[in-house]
C-alpha cells in the first residue's frame, strides 16, 4: 500500500494509521495524546493533517492509511490550527512560562525547576526537562494566549505511595487511563465528571491505594505533562544515562532500565517491555533502596566498643589478620542467592581454598525473600553478607566479619564491616527462578567506596597472601566458571506474579526488610488488606 | 514554641503565615527577616518579615513551598506551633524621604514589599508598587498594597490581566518616559532581581535588592551567606539583606545557591512519604 506524505512516497503496513506510517518514515507529526504503546484515541487533535479528497483536517492517529492517499502534515494552515488547539489546551495548564518573553534567558540562568508543591509554571514543574508541551509550544512558536487561562485549584494528591498528582497540569489526553486499562485490564483511574469539570481520578473519591492501584508506574511513564510524577525521581530532571539490567529483587528477573543522573545516582527504573507492567518493587524500590542514608559507605573496624571508618587497605589487613587463626572447620561463610554467580563462586572458593572450611552456607530466600540460617556447632568465626543469623549465636562468636549494603544490628556486632555495592551498582550474572542466566549491568555508582562482593573477597584473599584471586572484573570470573550467554528478559508474556498479587511480592532483599528502606512500601503494605478487598470489586 | 494564628494559601503555592512572636513584632523594622525552625530537627530557614502587628504581637510571613523545610512549614495550620523563631535579623532598610520610590516585586516579594511600602509612604515618599505574577490567579495582597502605595500596578507574564510582562518592564518604561525615580527596590526570585539591576543600571537609579543566599545562623558567624558585592565580600545576614543591585555578582550567587541541590532533592524525596497525609484529609473536607 503506497501513499504520499509531504511529497514523499511511503509504504504503509496493513492496519496502520497515517500517523504511525509517517512516524515510521521519519516524518514527525505533533501529538500529545497518541503514544506508541497505545491504540489511537483522538483526544488532543494536534496530529491533524490535510488529505486530498477528505473534508476538513482529520486526526492522523485515527485515520487508517489507504492506498493512494495524498497527505500534507505541515502546511501553514495546519500550523495555525495546531497553534490554536494548543492555545486552547494551555488555557487549563499553567502556561505563562511558555509565552514569557524572557523564557530563554530564564532557562539559561536557572535551568533546574524549583521543587515547588504546586506547579505554577515551567520554572516550578518537575517535568520541565522532558516536557512534550514545552517542545510543542516552541515548535509552533506560541507567543500568547487568546483569553485568560483558568487555574482549576484542585487539591494536590501527595498522600498515595510513590505517586504525586497535580491534576491542575492535566491536559486530559487520557494516556494514563488507557495504559492502565491496557496493562491491567481494569479501570483503577478514569475520566471523572463532565465538561470543564472533567478530571482524572478514581471512582467515589477514593485514593489510588483504596482503588486497588498496583503502583506499576506506567501512568507516570506515559504522562506528557508534570501531572503524574514519580515522587522520588521527579526533581532530578532529565536522566543522563539509561542502562538495561536485571531486577534481582525477586526471582522473576524482569529487565528494567535504570535511569541515572550526571552524578551516577540511580533515580528511577522502568520495565523494558512497554506492553507489560512490572511490580512496584522493580518500578519504585530500586533507587530509594540504593540511595538510602543508612547505606554503608566506608569500611569500618572495631576499636574498643565502636566501629571506626578506615581505608580499605587497613580494613582488609585487619580482617586478614583476624581470619588467619580460624582457618579450618571453625570458620563459616553465609550468603544468599541474591548474589551474582560470580560473587557466589568467589565466596565459595574463598571458603574452600583460603579458609579450608566445609561451611560455605548459601541460603535460598523463601517466597517473601527471607533468608535465615544457623551456624554449625564449633564455628567460632563467620563472614556474613547480610543479617541472616540470630544474634544469640553471633554473640558466641570470636570473630564476625560483615560485608553488607546497610548498617544493621548484625553489622554493629562486627569486628570488621565492609560496604557492598548491590543491585544496579554491580555487573555480573544472575540466575532467575526458571534457572536461566540473566545479566546484571552496572548502571550507577555505589555509595562512598562500596565494592561488589567478589572484589572485596578477592582483595581479602590476596591480602592473606593467596593466589588464584587476581580477578579484574566480573566478566573474567564469568569466563572462568562458564557463565556465558546470559540474556535480558526483555519480552514478557505476562506481568510478573508480584505485579498482580501483592501477597506474592517479596518483602526482603539480602536479609533487609525493604519496607524499612523504601518509604512508599511501608505505606502500601499498611493499606494492603483494604487493597485486597477493593481488588475483588475492581 | 510559637503559635500560628493564621494560615492561608493566598495564591497557588504561596502561603500567608501569621505567627505569634511578640518580642519580634515589637522590634521589627522594614526589610528585616527572621529565622524559623519548624520542629526541633528542622533546617533553620530565613524568611522576610512582610508585616507585623505590635499590639497583637504577631508577625506575617509569605512562604512559597520550594523544598523540604518550606513544605513542612506550609503543611501546618492555624493553631499549630513552630519550634523556634529568632529575629528580627538583618539591617533594616534605609527609610528616608527620597522622593519617588518604585517597589518592584514578584512571587514572595509581593508580600515582602508591604511593610516597606507603608514605611516609605509614612516617610513622605511617593510610593509606586509594581507587582508581577505569571498569571492573573497568582496575584495576592492586592487590597493591602493598593492601600499602602500611591500608585499600584499589576503585571502578568502571560498578559491575562492588566499589563503583559514583568514588573521591571514597567520601571523601564517609566524611566524611558522620563519619569523620575529616586530609588528602586526589587524583591523576588534571583532572576527577577538580576533583571531589575540590569534594567536600572544604564539610568543610574539607585537600586536595592533583597538577596536570598543559603544562610545558616543569620548572625554573621558561619559565613555561608557570603555574597560578592563590588570589590567586597559581604554577609547577607548582617550586612544585608539589601544590597546595591548594580554591584552584585549574580552568577556567583546563583552557583552558591545550587551548591546543595542534589541533597535538597534527596531531602524532598524522603519527606514526601510521611508529611502530606493531612493534606488529603484536608482536601476531602474542603
Amino acid at each position: 500500500m503506497q501513499l504520499n506524505i509531504d511529497n514523499q512516497t511511503v509504504t504503509a503496513r496493513s492496519g496502520e494509521s497515517v500517523l504511525q506510517c509517517a512516524s515510521r518514515h521519519g516524518i514527525a507529526i505533533p501529538r500529545l495524546c497518541s503514544h506508541s504503546s497505545l491504540p489511537a484515541f483522538g483526544a488532543c487533535r494536534l496530529c491533524i493533517v490535510e488529505i486530498d479528497g477528505m473534508r476538513g483536517t482529520p486526526a492522523s492517529c485515527a485515520t487508517p492509511a489507504v492506498e493512494g492517499m495524498v497527505v500534507r502534515t505541515n502546511t501553514e494552515a495546519l500550523r495555525d490550527l495546531r497553534r490554536g488547539i494548543l492555545q486552547l489546551i494551555l488555557l487549563e495548564h499553567p502556561s505563562a512560562c511558555l509565552v514569557c518573553d524572557k523564557h530563554d534567558l530564564c532557562d539559561e540562568f536557572r535551568p533546574a525547576a524549583a521543587k515547588a508543591g504546586r506547579t505554577t509554571g515551567c520554572h516550578t514543574c518537575n517535568n520541565k526537562a522532558v516536557c512534550d508541551v514545552r517542545v510543542l509550544a516552541d515548535e509552533l512558536e506560541l507567543t500568547d494566549l487568546p483569553v485568560p487561562p483558568v487555574y482549576r485549584n484542585l487539591p494536590l494528591e501527595r498522600s498515595d505511595p510513590f505517586i504525586d498528582r497535580d491534576l491542575n497540569l492535566c491536559i486530559l489526553c487520557g494516556r494514563c487511563v488507557r495504559i492502565c486499562k491496557a496493562q491491567h485490564g481494569r479501570g483503577t483511574i478514569d475520566f471523572v465528571g463532565r465538561g470543564s469539570q472533567t478530571r482524572i481520578g478514581e471512582a467515589f473519591g477514593r485514593s489510588l491505594s483504596e482503588a486497588g492501584c498496583r503502583f506499576c508506574g506506567s501512568c507516570i511513564d506515559v504522562c506528557p505533562t508534570g501531572s503524574l510524577a514519580d515522587r522520588y525521581a521527579k526533581w532530578y530532571g532529565a536522566p543522563s544515562r539509561f542502562t538495561a539490567t536485571t531486577c534481582t529483587l525477586c526471582d522473576a528477573a524482569c529487565a528494567v532500565t535504570v535511569h541515572t543522573t550526571a552524578h551516577e545516582r540511580a533515580v528511577a527504573a522502568r520495565g523494558v517491555d512497554p506492553r507489560v507492567p512490572i511490580c512496584v518493587l522493580g518500578r519504585f524500590a530500586i533507587p530509594e533502596f540504593l540511595n538510602g542514608t543508612r547505606r554503608l559507605k566506608t569500611p569500618q573496624i572495631r576499636v574498643g566498643s565502636r566501629l571506626r571508618d578506615v581505608p580499605w587497605q587497613q580494613a582488609l589487613a585487619r580482617a586478614a589478620e583476624h581470619l588467619r587463626p580460624f582457618v579450618g572447620d571453625g570458620f563459616a561463610l553465609v550468603c544468599d542467592t541474591t548474589n551474582t554467580l560470580e560473587d557466589r563462586y568467589v565466596l565459595y572458593k574463598f571458603t574452600r581454598d583460603v579458609m579450608r572450611s566445609p561451611h560455605y552456607i548459601e541460603l535460598q530466600p523463601d517466597a517473601r525473600g527471607v533468608s535465615r540460617a544457623g551456624l554449625p556447632d564449633g564455628v567460632r568465626a563467620a563472614l556474613l553478607t547480610g543479617p541472616f543469623v540470630d544474634h544469640e549465636r553471633l554473640q558466641q562468636l570470636d570473630l564476625l566479619i560483615v560485608q553488607d549494603c546497610y548498617a544493621t544490628a548484625t553489622s554493629e556486632l562486627a569486628t570488621v564491616s565492609l560496604p557492598v555495592a548491590v543491585l544496579s551498582e554491580v555487573a555480573g550474572t544472575w540466575v532467575d527462578g526458571d534457572g536461566r542466566m540473566r545479566p546484571l549491568r552496572k548502571a550507577c555508582r555505589g555509595p562512598g567506596t562500596a565494592k561488589p562482593d567478589w572484589e572485596i573477597i578477592s582483595e581479602l584473599a590476596r591480602t592473606m597472601g593467596e593466589t588464584g584471586f587476581e580477578y579484574e572484573s566480573a566478566a573474567t570470573i564469568a569466563r572462568d566458571i562458564g557463565a556465558v550467554g546470559a540474556r535480558l528478559r526483555i519480552r514478557q508474556t505476562e506481568a510478573p506474579i508480584a505485579a498482580t498479587d501483592p501477597s506474592r511480592r517479596r518483602t526482603h532483599f539480602r536479609g533487609h526488610c525493604l519496607d524499612d528502606h523504601v518509604g512508599g512500601l511501608s505505606e502500601l503494605n499498611g493499606v494492603e488488606p483494604a487493597l485486597a478487598t477493593a481488588a475483588v470489586g475492581g | 514554641m510559637f503559635e500560628i494564628t493564621k494560615k492561608r494559601e493566598v495564591a497557588p503555592n504561596v502561603h500567608e503565615i501569621v505567627i505569634h512572636a511578640p518580642a519580634v513584632a515589637k522590634k521589627a523594622r522594614p526589610g528585616q527577616f527572621i529565622i524559623l525552625m519548624v520542629d526541633e530537627k528542622s533546617e533553620r530557614v530565613p524568611y522576610t518579615l512582610c508585616d507585623w502587628d505590635r499590639e497583637a504581637g504577631t508577625v506575617t510571613l509569605v512562604v512559597q513551598e520550594v523544598g523540604q523545610s518550606s513544605r513542612k512549614l506550609v503543611l501546618l495550620r492555624a493553631g499549630d506551633q513552630v519550634a523556634h523563631l529568632v529575629g528580627p535579623l538583618g539591617v533594616p532598610l534605609e527609610i528616608e524621604r527620597f522622593g519617588t520610590v518604585a517597589l518592584a516585586a514578584g512571587c514572595y516579594g509581593i508580600g515582602a514589599i508591604l511593610g516597606i511600602a507603608r514605611a516609605m509612604k509614612a516617610a513622605g515618599n511617593r510610593v509606586i508598587a509594581i507587582v508581577e505574577a505569571d498569571s492573573h490567579y497568582l496575584h495576592y495582597f492586592r487590597a493591602e498594597l493598593e492601600a499602602a502605595a500611591d500608585e499600584f500596578i499589576q503585571t502578568t507574564i502571560d498578559g491575562s490581566e492588566n499589563i503583559k510582562g514583568h514588573s521591571i518592564d514597567v520601571v523601564k518604561r517609566k524611566l524611558e518616559n522620563g519619569e523620575s525615580l529616586d530609588r528602586v527596590i526589587a524583591v523576588g526570585c534571583l532572576f527577577m532581581m538580576m533583571l531589575a539591576g540590569n534594567v536600572t543600571k544604564p539610568f543610574g537609579v539607585k537600586t536595592l535588592v533583597a538577596l536570598n543566599p543559603i544562610m545558616l545562623d543569620g548572625t554573621g558567624m558561619c559565613g555561608a551567606c557570603r555574597v560578592a558585592v563590588g570589590e567586597q565580600t559581604l554577609f547577607a545576614c548582617v550586612d544585608g539583606p539589601f544590597f546595591d543591585a548594580h554591584q552584585v555578582d549574580w552568577s556567583e550567587l546563583r552557583d552558591r545557591r545550587v551548591a546543595y541541590s542534589d541533597d535538597e532533592i534527596q531531602a524532598v524525596a524522603r519527606t514526601d512519604v510521611a508529611a502530606p497525609r493531612r493534606e488529603r484529609a484536608h482536601a476531602r473536607t474542603a
